[in-house]
């Protein structure tokens, strides 16, 4: 076991690494700043299911009490419906509280524009509906 | 246990400093492009069945057609799971296996001298679409996790995939027309040796970029591109789908992509779903990025 996990991540590296410039449709890093990621707690006030990409909208209260109506990029629809979470999990669980781990947009973008990472709705299931951006370990991916 | 502990925090270590690299070089689409987490645990209830996920056995012997063949029918998974894979939950990392680059080393493509300026595909924007076409899609589901799906008859084989979108149909037994239009996929005949079926494609659109999805970065074809991929179906579960780039004009040597393992879909409920490359909110935000960018730079 000891030998074989370096040699696993030499192989995810040369698979997952060293990745071809070739293909561009969608840059996280060139969008969203990653080192800004942060939790945000607030209500489910609307989803896009839509291709490429869905969105899914929240409000949060700033520390002044001020609402930030947020919309987050997620991944394609089909991936997450595959990966267990679907559109009618966020219809059925609308006008409630949400907590998603989330990277704002890069300055000089849409103000309240980010990227969801991870997020749960008010069924308490952790959903993992975008780029693991942070290079969160497991342990760490929690609310 | 300290020394669980140990290997545990240089495997996590690994594999921050891993998937850190991966989203640093990383600009494609994918669904989920990084490094696979490995080691670790996500604490309470994970949406999508994660820690139901397994390598799965061989399944039994391969099905076969009324008249022999073998049958390679379904939809395929570019790893060993027979499911879509998500990166950021810690499966075992044998179910991501599609090929191990260290037995089966997809190299660079050997350019011919002079050419590769003019060949080699620098870099796309972000925000532009993923061509589909021969061969670049089936090696690309290495990054996008997604299935292939392929519905063979005698005289054709038909090969879908989700994104980039693309039907291609496989002509069994028949010659290349004289001289075919040029296409994305380009004009694609296969015929059966033993029970591996080889696919022959030529015409293909020099605007169709080759990408190995593995790092070998990417190139343009010429017109006397030649494409051979061979599709074994090694049990019932398995398939095996290797592709050979020959070129004489732009590479001194074919490139050759590893064996790659393909596994079959388990779940009867998975079915076929569009990925659509449709830019939605996208290209405004990326003009506006880089709007800024460029006024940022003018001060």
């Amino acid at each position: 076991m000891r030998a074989w996990f370096p040699g696993i991540l030499m192989a995810l590296f040369a698979l997952f690494g060293a990745a071809s410039p070739a293909f561009a449709h969608h840059g996280f890093t060139a969008e969203f700043d990653k080192t800004k990621c942060t939790d945000m707690h607030g209500t489910l006030t609307g989803i896009d299911w839509e291709n490429p990409h869905a969105y899914v909208r929240l409000d949060v209260k700033d520390a002044d009490g001020k609402v930030e109506s947020w919309s987050l990029e997620m991944i394609t629809p089909l991936a997450m419906k595959r990966n267990g979470t679907s559109r009618e999990d966020f219809l059925a669980n609308m006008g409630k509280p949400m907590a998603v781990r989330a990277c704002p947009g890069k300055v000089g973008g849409t103000q309240y524009r980010g990227t969801a990472e991870f997020l749960k709705l008010s069924d308490g299931i952790l959903r993992i509906v975008g780029q693991n951006m942070e290079a969160l370990p497991p342990e760490q991916i929690h609310f | 246990m300290r020394e669980m502990n140990r290997r545990f925090r240089c495997c996590a270590g690994s594999v921050a400093v891993v998937a850190a690299l991966c989203t640093v070089l990383t600009p494609v689409f994918a669904q989920n492009l990084s490094a696979p987490v490995t080691g670790g645990k996500i604490s309470g209830p994970v949406a999508g069945d994660f820690d139901k996920v397994h390598v799965l056995p061989l399944g039994g012997p391969v099905p076969r057609m009324a008249d022999g063949h073998v049958d390679l029918t379904g939809r395929w998974y570019p790893n060993s799971a027979g499911r879509m894979l998500q990166v950021a939950y810690p499966v075992d990392p044998a179910a991501f296996f599609h090929f191990d680059p260290k037995v089966t080393p997809e190299p660079p493509p050997s350019f011919n001298p002079g050419v590769e300026a003019k060949y080699r595909h620098q870099s796309s924007d972000p925000g532009e679409c993923d061509q589909a076409g021969t061969p670049t899609t089936t090696l690309e589901q290495l990054g996008q996790h997604a299935p292939m799906e392929l519905i063979e008859s005698p005289a054709r084989l038909v090969m879908l995939y989700e994104y980039p979108l693309d039907v291609r149909m496989v002509y069994m037994n028949r010659q290349h027309p004289s001289d075919p239009d040029p296409t994305f996929n380009g004009d694609t005949t296969a015929h059966w040796e033993g029970d591996t079926l080889v696919l022959d494609a030529i015409a293909i659109d020099g605007r169709m970029r080759n990408s190995g999805g593995g790092g070998v970065g990417a190139w343009f074809p010429s017109d006397k591109e030649h494409v051979v991929e061979r599709i074994t179906r090694t049990s019932k579960n398995y398939l095996t789908y290797q592709i050979t780039i020959e070129d004489p004009v732009v590479l001194a040597k074919p490139w050759k992509s590893a064996p790659r393992r393909w596994s079959l879909a388990q779940d009867p409920h998975d079915e076929w779903g569009e990925v659509f490359c449709t830019h939605n909110e996208e290209p405004e935000e990326y003009k506006k990025l880089k709007e800024y960018e460029t006024n940022q730079k003018g001060k």
